[in-house]
């Protein structure tokens, strides 16, 4: 009666409408006080009032935790043994990150809290904690824990990409593990940014149960800024590399001196009393020479010579061209070699 | 007379060059033929006597060196009569022709011809000495030249005739060159006027088309030589 009336008492004092939250808070920082006090009379009632189902107010899982865990320190201190072992594993049931200090537990509670991981068998994975990493030197850690010793797989798993699962650890693991990842995954690709869940899964080495956890985060890369490569240089940037050949007006010339030639041999040297002799002969010269010398005249014109210094020049930048791209190449490499790796928590969790 | 003074002055010529220019390969020989239509005109002061006919030729050449050439060369046919003329006239023509190229562009040329025209009625004798010179107009395909020569016969002989007051002859032609083969058209006049002026007044006239083919052979290996030759 004298237990009941206390703690309406308390909650008349603590409870305000405007912070509902606050009122576990402050029933557990009440109850931890009187504990450290060593009023465990008044402790109990209080933290099985907050672990009750009756209980209207809301309450984290850490705030159970720590409900359970002081439950059980308390009832080991009350010599209720089994009581507090069952606390104890409540708590970590529920967290299977729950230690206890030795600094502030007694030997018995230490004893009691053992008890409880041999008892129960739970596995559980932190929150990734918002990270950014050179992959190159740097590893992405990931905190799990099993409540005792256990067979540990843990395992990333990319969600929606077909990616298949990629084991980041496995072996045997007790309590708290740091899990370093390089980035990786299978066949040693980087991984592709997106989503992914960290999936851990942990058969106990002594009850035989298996237990999972999961948690997501996302993974990015940093962008890195690029340089764009020259482009090709445009033909009208370029020095001309050819020059029309000379010497077509020539090849007509020359075509038709031959013409000319046979008509003067033909016309002109004979004797024009006696005629002009085999004149048809004179005439299929002179056309062969006017028909050459056309050939040759459309030949030289689509003949075009090469200016080599312009064509030097060309090749020079071209070549200077490509160095700089090479180098621009090489360094957007390195650039993209150095990939940084941001991970980041996202929502969500699983069994 | 004259015209031997002139044949050995020519072949002296030639040798001297010959032997100043020392070849840088060895002399090249050529052999060669063709098929010319002729026309043969003249005019004695009783009308014109034309003749017309196919005839074939011979050649044979040396390349001495690249500047030197020497060539004999036959010719024969037959000329048959037409408007004003009676008789067909048989011709045969010898000759040895040496050329110098100073410049690749132009040859000086000169030799000595005979010829012959016969009938059944008697036979006429020509010795033809002649010098000139031939411009080669090479064309931008390789191998393409055209040719034109004109070459005079100051000391031209007919036997039954005083000396041509006037023997010129000329030529163009066409010529194509591939590998050690040489295809040529070859257009050609030899006007002779005798005593022009005169009631012996005689005017002659010889034109041709002619199409030829020459094999040429290839330059003769030389050994270099042996590193004691000269010790």
């Amino acid at each position: 009666m004298r237990r009941v009336g206390l703690a309406a008492g308390t909650l008349l004092l603590l409870v305000r409408p405007a912070a509902a939250q606050d009122t576990t808070a402050v029933l557990l920082r009440e109850a931890r006080a009187r504990y450290e006090a060593l009023d465990l009379e008044h402790a109990l009632p209080l933290l099985r009032q907050v672990v009750s189902p009756q209980w209207a107010f809301p309450l984290t899982l850490a705030q159970r935790v720590e409900a359970y865990i002081y439950l059980g320190a308390a009832l080991s201190l009350v010599g209720q043994p089994d009581s507090a072992v069952a606390y104890f594993a409540g708590a970590l049931a529920r967290d299977p990150f729950t230690d206890l200090d030795p600094v502030q537990f007694t030997p018995g509670q230490l004893l009691a809290f053992a008890a409880a991981r041999r008892s129960v068998f739970g596995v559980g994975a932190r929150p990734v904690v918002a990270a950014r990493a050179d992959v190159r030197t740097e590893r992405i850690r990931f905190t799990v824990a099993t409540t005792h010793r256990a067979a540990l797989e843990v395992l990333l798993e990319p969600v929606g990409t077909g990616i298949p699962r990629y084991r980041v650890f496995s072996g045997e693991s007790e309590g708290v593990r740091d899990v370093p990842w390089d980035g990786l995954l299978a066949e040693g690709r980087l991984a592709p940014p997106g989503r992914y869940s960290l999936l851990v899964v942990a058969t106990s080495l002594s009850l035989g149960r298996t237990d999972t956890a999961r948690v997501f985060f996302q993974a990015a890369y940093e962008m890195v800024a690029l340089e764009d490569t020259l482009p090709r240089i445009p033909r009208r940037a370029l020095l001309p590399e050819y020059q029309p050949v000379r010497g077509a007006g020539r090849e007509l010339l020359k075509g038709a001196g031959v013409a000319m030639g046979a008509l003067l041999a033909s016309a002109g040297l004979a004797n024009h009393h006696l005629g002009a002799g085999v004149r048809g002969g004179a005439a299929l010269v002179a056309g062969a020479g006017i028909a050459v010398g056309l050939g040759g005249f459309v030949a030289r014109s689509r003949q075009r010579a090469e200016i080599p210094d312009n064509v030097a020049a060309n090749r020079q930048r071209e070549a200077d061209r490509r160095a700089t791209n090479d180098a621009i190449l090489r360094r957007n490499a390195d650039r993209l070699a150095q990939t940084i790796l941001l991970v980041t928590p996202a929502a969500g969790v699983g069994p | 007379m004259g015209a031997h003074r002139l044949l050995h002055a020519a072949a002296a010529l030639a040798l001297a060059a010959t032997a100043r220019s020392a070849p840088a390969q060895g002399p090249r020989f050529a052999v060669g033929g063709g098929l010319t239509l002729g026309d043969h005109r003249v005019d004695m002061g009783f009308g014109l006597e034309h003749s017309t006919g196919t005839l074939f030729d011979l050649q044979l050449s040396v390349e001495v060196n690249a500047k030197v050439a020497v060539a004999v060369l036959a010719q024969a046919g037959v000329l048959h009569g037409g408007p004003g003329a009676t008789l067909p006239r048989n011709v045969a023509e010898a000759g040895l022709d040496a050329r110098y190229r100073p410049f690749p562009w132009l040859d000086v040329e000169g030799g000595m011809r005979v010829r012959s025209y016969t009938t059944p009625v008697g036979r006429q004798r020509w010795n033809l000495p002649h010098l000139g010179a031939a411009g080669r107009v090479p064309f931008a395909l390789a191998g393409l030249e055209g040719v034109l020569g004109v070459a005079l016969h100051p000391f031209a002989a007919v036997s039954g005739l005083p000396d041509p007051e006037l023997a010129v002859s000329s030529r163009v032609g066409m010529q194509y060159t591939r590998g050690p083969l040489t295809a040529e058209v070859v257009y050609a006049l030899d006007r002779y006027d005798f005593a022009r002026g005169t009631v012996q007044q005689r005017l002659e006239q010889y034109s041709s088309i002619a199409l030829r083919l020459h094999v040429k052979t290839a330059p003769p290996l030389r050994r270099a030589p042996s590193p004691t030759s000269g010790s």
